[in-house]
């Protein structure tokens, strides 16, 4: 040792000084050669001899040499099959470092980086890589590379979103430490925000996702489908206004640059929030527009989506024998492109048909043939859903205990998931079916409640914003409470005026002046409103 | 770190995991959670070592999630345990097809590139989700046919995609309860929010680094290093400067003078 490290330390005014210096001293004490070494080897997230030899631009021969001393640092670690790796702290010390002294230098390193990921792209997490170094070498570029691999990696055949996952990270590690341009930092929060919606965490999207807003970047593929994508978070935050206006915006830009699958996209969309809001013949018209444009640019998927949407339409309209031809015809193109989630929704449409036209044992059947489906696909909350609705056609035909066998076993999975909100409505009629006032129908309640203050907190909304609240508090016979929350419910668009007066839960208060008030006054406010059998042939 | 080096003191964590190898631990849940630094990748590592020292008594499977999938999470079990050992996975993965990417237009330092990699396809995001679960309950029935028990050691979950996190936390911890012969260590940053369905089977611990340096002196002696002459409190100065971070104390140790190599 030269001198004493451990003054230099007490001497460090914050802790990024303080790790600076303790690298430093600690590079010191290395030979020039391996210093190098330690530099260049920082610049990977992992290495092994022959990217080492690349990035010292020297054959891997003279390289091999420095190879034992630089593994046995005690900053650097066996990085799983791929070889070692720079310990992230000491890491992040050296590229913040080499960025702030030495810029051209770390373009220079990232560019033979990018061209042996290039090269060895067999290797396990060598695209991912690529597109890292991409970022620093060529920033545009590599803004580039960031949207069209992430596209290509999250669609057919691969749905890789571990990868895109993992791009999206190494992506943030440049972007939080300002080493991207605003294109890169825009695409980074795009995959991001992808996949927080993908995987239910609905306001980290939409946080990102409006970030992107903020950095008016010049990109109007970046622009159109961040929109598209926060319009598509807001639906499901039930925030349905501001989720038309993202799609309008979305659809503008998609047009301007001609591409007509985000465009037919955005329609659908459209549809999708006027049916949210019970505009049913504008949803009508937006599903007709979008199937066009899908069958103009032969998405079959696409189309098959909007055939169903018109079905579901049809059937509010109580146009049924429409609704049933629809339905059929878009099954028949399920099968075609072999898409059995879109086949088993068709089939539990059908089943939704006939329970309302009771036809009772036809809706169970089809019911059964979802469930199979739903069970092959290995998705547990749509087994739920459809065995939920086996317990209405069982409590239809007056079998509660049957009916009560379905609730249960579709509570369960709702519970196991940590489905909240549907947790909650089949506690509802499991406690429904409850002898009234019994220690099992108290208990139902608290679970219930429960449930909802976890989704309330979840979607980070009031709870009296929860529509199962409004009903749990009607159950319970706190009427102030129900009407308080169930205006609530209203005013924030969650439920429409037609959907209460048809839903069994208010039966007990369906003659107090209070809700009749409520309800008329929502109904006046509505607008272009349709209930279900208002308009059509029914 | 590596863990050729000396671990200092982490004496109760390691116990924690040796007592996941006894017969009939009801805790079969430990989560490690420290900042980048602790050593949390040398503990398990020296845990693994420990484990691997019983084979024959368990089966230990050490997973790095930095960069893995779940595909190769299976793989990972299938190579530790032996195909023989999990043969409903193994004919499950037999049947997988992968798909070449190509990626061109890669045009650097004036030359044309391609990028290939293959990747395992799947018909739809639906497809890959019932892949992954028809996958899960494979290897849980062959799991649970295991003749010893199996310790999973799993690091940086930090690192995890959503995708492997969400089946970590779900479909995998969710099923320890139910099968006895699985234990599982996950250490990282951050680490699974437990969950009423994993009962009461788990316990936590938070890492802190190693502060004392009472600690430190056996590691400096083990590596045969020299502290400075006539300065006692060096060595708790720098445990107190470095707020006890083992790869940042070890920066200073691995650099002081051999033994010996000053009179």
């Amino acid at each position: 040792m030269i001198d004493d490290p451990l003054e230099r330390l007490k001497a460090a005014k914050t802790p990024e000084e303080r790790d600076w210096l303790l690298t430093e001293w600690s590079l010191e004490q290395l030979s020039g050669p391996l210093r190098a070494a330690v530099w260049a080897a920082a610049i990977p997230h992992w290495f092994d001899l022959e990217l080492l030899a690349a990035l010292l631009d020297q054959p891997a021969a003279e390289v091999e040499g420095l190879m034992p001393e630089l593994t046995a640092l005690p900053y650097v670690e066996p990085y799983r099959d791929r070889g070692h790796n720079v310990h992230e702290n000491t890491r992040e010390t050296l590229l913040d470092r080499l960025w702030v002294t030495d810029r051209p230098r770390y373009r220079e390193l990232s560019r033979r980086a990018a061209e042996h990921c290039a090269k060895d792209s067999g290797k396990p997490g060598n695209l991912v890589e690529w597109v890292y170094h991409l970022l620093i070498a060529e920033p545009d570029k590599g803004a580039d590379k960031l949207c069209s691999v992430g596209s290509t990696l999250q669609n057919s055949p691969f749905y890789a979103f571990d990868l895109v996952g993992e791009m999206a990270a190494f992506a943030h590690e440049h972007a939080s430490s300002g080493r991207l341009e605003e294109r890169g930092v825009g695409w980074t929060l795009f995959w991001q925000a992808h996949l927080d919606e993908i995987y239910d965490r609905r306001t980290a999207a939409r946080e990102k996702l409006l970030r992107i807003a903020e950095l008016e970047v010049a990109d109007p593929r970046l622009t159109a489908n961040s929109n598209k994508r926060l319009g598509d978070v807001e639906l499901l935050l039930t925030d349905y206004e501001s989720a038309r206006a993202r799609y309008e915006s979305a659809l503008e830009v998609y047009r301007e640059i001609g591409d007509r699958l985000g465009e037919a996209n955005c329609i659908w969309a459209l549809g999708q929030v006027d049916r949210m809001l019970s505009r049913n013949e504008s949803a009508r018209a937006r599903y007709e527009s979008a199937l066009e444009a899908y069958r103009e640019i032969g998405d079959r998927l696409g189309e098959a989506n909007c055939i169903l949407a018109l079905g579901d339409v049809d059937r509010l309209f109580s146009d049924h024998e429409s609704a049933r031809a629809r339905y059929e015809s878009a099954i028949e193109v399920y099968r075609e492109i072999g898409s059995r989630r879109g086949e088993a929704n068709c089939i539990g449409a059908l089943g939704d048909l006939d329970l309302s036209l009771t036809q009772h044992m036809s809706a169970r059947a089809r019911y059964e043939s979802a469930l199979k489906l739903y069970h092959q696909l290995g998705n547990p909350v749509w087994e739920a859903g459809v065995t939920s609705k086996l317990g209405d056609v069982a409590r239809a035909l007056g079998d509660d205990e049957s009916a009560r066998g379905h609730y249960q076993r579709a509570a369960a999975i709702y519970r196991r998931r940590q489905a909240d909100d549907a947790l909650s409505a089949q506690l509802l009629i499991l406690a429904s079916l409850s002898p009234e006032g019994s220690t099992e129908q108290a208990g139902l309640f608290e679970e219930a409640a429960e449930a909802l203050e976890r989704e309330a907190t979840k979607r980070q909304k009031p709870l009296e914003e929860l529509y199962n609240y409004a009903c749990l508090s009607a159950f319970r016979g706190d009427v102030d409470k129900a009407l308080g929350s169930l205006e609530a419910c209203l005013e924030a668009g969650n439920v429409e005026v037609w959907w209460v007066e048809q839903d069994s839960d208010w039966e007990g208060l369906r003659s107090d002046p209070r809700l009749i008030a409520l309800l008329d006054r929502f109904r006046t406010t509505e607008t272009a409103g349709q209930e279900p059998g208002q308009d059509g042939s029914g | 770190m590596t863990s050729s080096w000396p671990l200092a003191n982490y004496q109760p964590e390691r116990e924690l995991v040796r007592g996941l190898c006894a017969t009939g631990c009801d805790r079969r849940i430990l989560l490690l959670r420290g900042a980048s630094g602790v050593g949390k990748t040398s503990l398990l590592g020296a845990c693994v070592e420990d484990l691997v020292a019983r084979d024959g008594e368990i089966f230990c499977c050490p997973l790095d999630l930095r960069g893995s999938s779940i595909d190769g999470i299976f793989s990972g079990l299938s190579s530790r345990l032996g195909r023989d050992r999990l043969p409903r996975l193994e004919a499950d993965m037999a049947a997988d097809h992968s798909v070449r990417v190509s990626m061109d237009d890669v045009r650097l330092l004036g030359k044309d590139q391609q990028i290939n990699v293959n990747l395992p396809a799947s018909a739809g995001p639906e497809d890959r989700r019932r892949r992954i679960e028809a996958r899960t309950e494979r290897i849980f029935d062959d799991l649970r046919a295991l003749p010893r028990p199996l310790v999973m050691s799993i690091d940086h979950y930090e690192k995890a995609s959503g995708e492997v996190s969400d089946w970590i936390e779900g479909s995998l911890l969710g099923r320890v309860s139910n099968v006895e012969q699985l234990r599982v260590v996950v250490a990282g940053q951050t680490v699974p929010e437990p969950s009423s369905v994993w009962g009461r089977c788990w316990q936590q611990r938070e890492l802190y680094g190693v502060k004392e340096a009472d600690d430190w002196l056996p590691v400096v002696e083990g590596m045969g290093k020299q502290l400075p002459t006539g300065q006692s409190g060096w060595l708790a100065g720098v445990c107190h400067a470095l707020e006890g971070h083992p790869g940042k104390i070890m920066k200073l140790i691995v650099n002081l003078p051999d033994r010996g190599s000053i009179h």
